[in-house]
């Protein structure tokens, strides 16, 4: 076993890295802005990934990629995070969208929205979560009914990521409600004409993403992905890129979290308490097995394995690394946290308050424990 | 393949397994009559005696993960071979490449058994920086059943003359220990990377601790019945379980990484290294509860297997540095590379 990177990886890590460094030079430091900030950066780093031919790295040259697979991306999402670069705005179209539509659409579809994801001119979000459908993401509920020439649709969606911003769906609905719950699922590339889009403020003020109403819709034939009922199908697909690309991004945030944390102790004087030495300890193991465990992951891919439910192990272990250290960060500040009048103090409690959805997005904590239970415990379903 | 394990290893790892199935059950032999050498003993000192060696020592170039592979493997089943421990205190003497020379072939071949003397009585962590005076060890496995002492002191490693060897009682019975007085050190070899290569071998025992313990938990969670149902569908079953799983693989994953840094000469090897061996403790001693807990009543008796799990778990999590005493060196290494890149 042997964790070295390979000549073509560190070949194409300097190249990405190069880049990175120079597109990044007048970029601050995300974690102290605030949202609208944010969202400006994240837009002008979508314009220079796109200026600079990165948006379709995964993408095959045939579509206008450059022809790379799924884990070069993840190497690319890993070392821009390594730099704090921003969430790039139209991420959701060029990791899920265009990969979903290169796997699945017709060619008309694929010359249809591909070029514009590209051009970084038309933006996606994700319509899959419900209201009433949170962890069991198959029981939705958004109805499909047909009309002449498609499908009038009407339903609730949540927690969609830059709907704000966006001007295509990657959109769940149910066009067959006789049909057992994964089989009368149809996956559409809607125009988001009509949608109603309302932000939801998350506990810590931000306004990353928004509820979306769905009254009379009209999705035109040419919009189905995948044929129809066979959207549950595609919407694995979408889920697996989405895994994928971030793959090599949580041990970078844990890293982070824990970099800012002992910066917050050195600061404030303690960082030679015994307690908070100890804390660290523990919140070393855990960060580095991310690390360590990402590398496997990917070497098993390379090998041409599937990751394994072993991920699952990976994503808990982040949560708790960046909660923990969020929260210990809290607890240094003079009055516990709890005045956040300053910036240093209110940015801290910000993130803390924002880590708490590390363990309910992407997979619930506990469908995670109950993925390994079942999976590598080979424990009955508990569910 | 990057990051994953070579063919070798995997066949390492099969045929140790193979051979400590043939010897399972000897943890428990143990309680009546004391230790005595399971079948297997003999064969894994003889032919796997340099797995893990450098060449420099006289190996023929395996790496460290080779042999934290095999006794990843005996620590699943709870193998009471003092293979294990003599491969830690070879490794002991592997730390410094350019003294020394090539190890005496009797070691190598497992005619002569070694083990390894670290441990400092009322220290937690292990005697490289410890003022040492008497020379007196502790925590030392299978002393009275070896036929040499390898003993770490601040000025480094040498071969030991035991003037006093102390049998204690071991919690694990399957793993004797013993208090050892050692005679000063005449002309001892830097220890290098010594200390750090044991602890490795120790914490993979742990993680096949871990293993083998979550393994027998799971076992009994998919058999045992209540509620008209097997236990292992309560989610309060199940959870801890997959907790479980989750620590030993952070563990294995730490274990394994510090092992490349440390064969590779990684300047964060130490850290590392601390962090694999906190790790691999506390993962096989919440292991070891979780598999108690899961067997209910049975599962607090003599006769039910858990807490044999338990107490290797513990005599482990203890030795070549105590695992609070790595978790916070991890800590103290980790906070002061920050304050470095901060300057």
């Amino acid at each position: 076993m042997d964790f070295a990177d390979s000549d073509t990886d560190l070949a194409f890590r300097h190249e990405v890295g190069g880049w990175l460094d120079k597109a990044l030079a007048d970029v601050p430091d995300q974690e102290e802005l605030t949202q609208d900030e944010r969202e400006h950066w994240s837009r002008v780093w979508q314009d220079r990934l796109c200026a600079g031919n990165w948006a379709g790295l995964s993408w095959p040259t045939a579509h206008g990629g450059r022809g790379m697979d799924a884990l070069a991306q993840a190497v690319f999402n890993e070392e821009a995070a390594v730099r704090g670069a921003p969430y790039p705005l139209n991420g959701v179209g060029m990791m899920l969208a265009g990969p979903t539509i290169i796997a699945h659409g017709t060619d008309a579809q694929q010359a249809r929205h591909l070029p514009g994801i590209l051009r970084g001119d038309e933006y996606w979000c994700q319509g899959f979560s419900e209201p009433g459908s949170g962890s069991d993401l198959a029981s939705l509920t958004t109805a499909a009914t047909r009309v002449d020439g498609g499908w009038r649709i009407n339903g609730a969606k949540i927690w969609t990521s830059n709907a704000h911003n966006a001007s295509r769906c990657l959109l769940l609905a149910r066009t067959d409600a006789a049909a057992p719950k994964h089989e009368g699922i149809t996956y559409f590339l809607a125009p988001m004409d009509g949608f109603t889009v309302r932000s939801l403020v998350m506990i810590n003020g931000d306004t990353e993403f928004n509820e979306m109403f769905l009254d009379d819709v009209f999705v035109a034939d040419d919009d189905v992905l995948g044929g129809v009922g066979n959207g549950w199908t595609v919407a694995l697909t979408t889920l697996a890129f989405e895994r994928g690309s971030m793959a090599l991004n949580l041990w970078v945030w844990a890293r982070q979290a824990v970099d800012r944390l002992i910066d917050v102790a050195v600061e404030r004087g303690v960082a030679d308490d015994s307690a908070f030495v100890d804390a660290v300890g523990a919140l070393q193991c855990d960060a580095e097995a991310v690390r360590i465990g990402s590398m496997r992951m990917l070497g098993e891919s390379r090998a041409g394995g599937v990751p394994g439910p072993e991920t699952s192990a990976l994503k808990s272990l982040w949560a708790r690394v960046v909660q923990n250290a969020n929260r210990l960060a809290v607890q240094l500040d003079e009055a516990g946290g709890v005045l956040v009048d300053g910036d240093g103090a209110a940015a801290r409690m910000r993130r803390y308050l924002r880590a708490r959805a590390h363990t309910i997005e992407g997979g619930t904590e506990e469908v995670q424990k109950s993925i390994l239970a079942e999976r590598v415990l080979r424990l009955p379903r508990s569910r | 393949m990057r990051a994953t394990f070579t063919q070798e290893q995997q066949d390492i790892g099969r045929t140790v397994g193979a051979l400590a199935d043939a010897d399972r059950g000897t943890a428990r032999a143990a309680w009546s009559g004391g230790w005595r050498a399971p079948a297997g003993d003999g064969p894994l000192l003889r032919d796997f005696g340099l797995l893990g060696v450098p060449e420099p020592a006289g190996g023929i170039g395996s790496s460290l993960i080779d042999l934290l592979v095999a006794v990843e493997a005996l620590g699943g089943r709870l193998v009471p071979s003092r293979f294990p421990a003599h491969a830690a205190a070879v490794q002991l003497l592997c730390g410094d490449e350019r003294s020394g020379g090539p190890l005496p072939d009797e070691v190598l071949d497992g005619r002569r058994v070694l083990t390894a003397a670290v441990d400092v009585p009322g220290s937690s962590g292990w005697a490289d920086a410890v003022p040492v005076d008497p020379l007196v060890r502790t925590l030392v496995p299978y002393a009275a059943q070896a036929d040499g002492v390898v003993a770490l002191g601040p000025a480094g490693v040498w071969f030991a003359d035991p003037v006093r060897v102390t049998e204690r009682q071991s919690l694990d019975p399957s793993v004797p220990l013993a208090d050892l007085t050692v005679a000063a050190p005449e002309r001892p070899r830097p220890a290098g990377t010594g200390p750090l290569r044991a602890a490795l071998v120790v914490a993979a025992e742990l993680c096949g601790v871990a293993q083998g313990a979550i393994d027998l938990a799971a076992e009994q969670a998919r058999t045992r019945r209540q509620f008209g149902r097997v236990i292992g569908s309560f989610q309060g079953v199940a959870f801890p379980l997959a907790e479980a799983a989750t620590a030993r693989k952070a563990a294995w994953d730490l274990t394994l990484y510090a092992a490349w840094a440390v064969d590779t000469g990684h300047p964060d090897a130490g850290v590392q290294v601390h962090a694999a061996k906190a790790a691999a403790g506390q993962a096989a001693v919440f292991a070891a509860e979780r598999c108690i807990q899961v067997h209910g009543g049975m599962g607090i008796t003599m006769e039910a297997d858990p807490h044999l799990f338990l107490r290797r778990a513990f005599v482990l999590d203890a030795r070549c540095g105590r695992g609070s005493w790595h978790r916070r060196r991890a800590g103290e290494l980790r906070i002061r590379a920050r304050r470095a890149v901060r300057g």
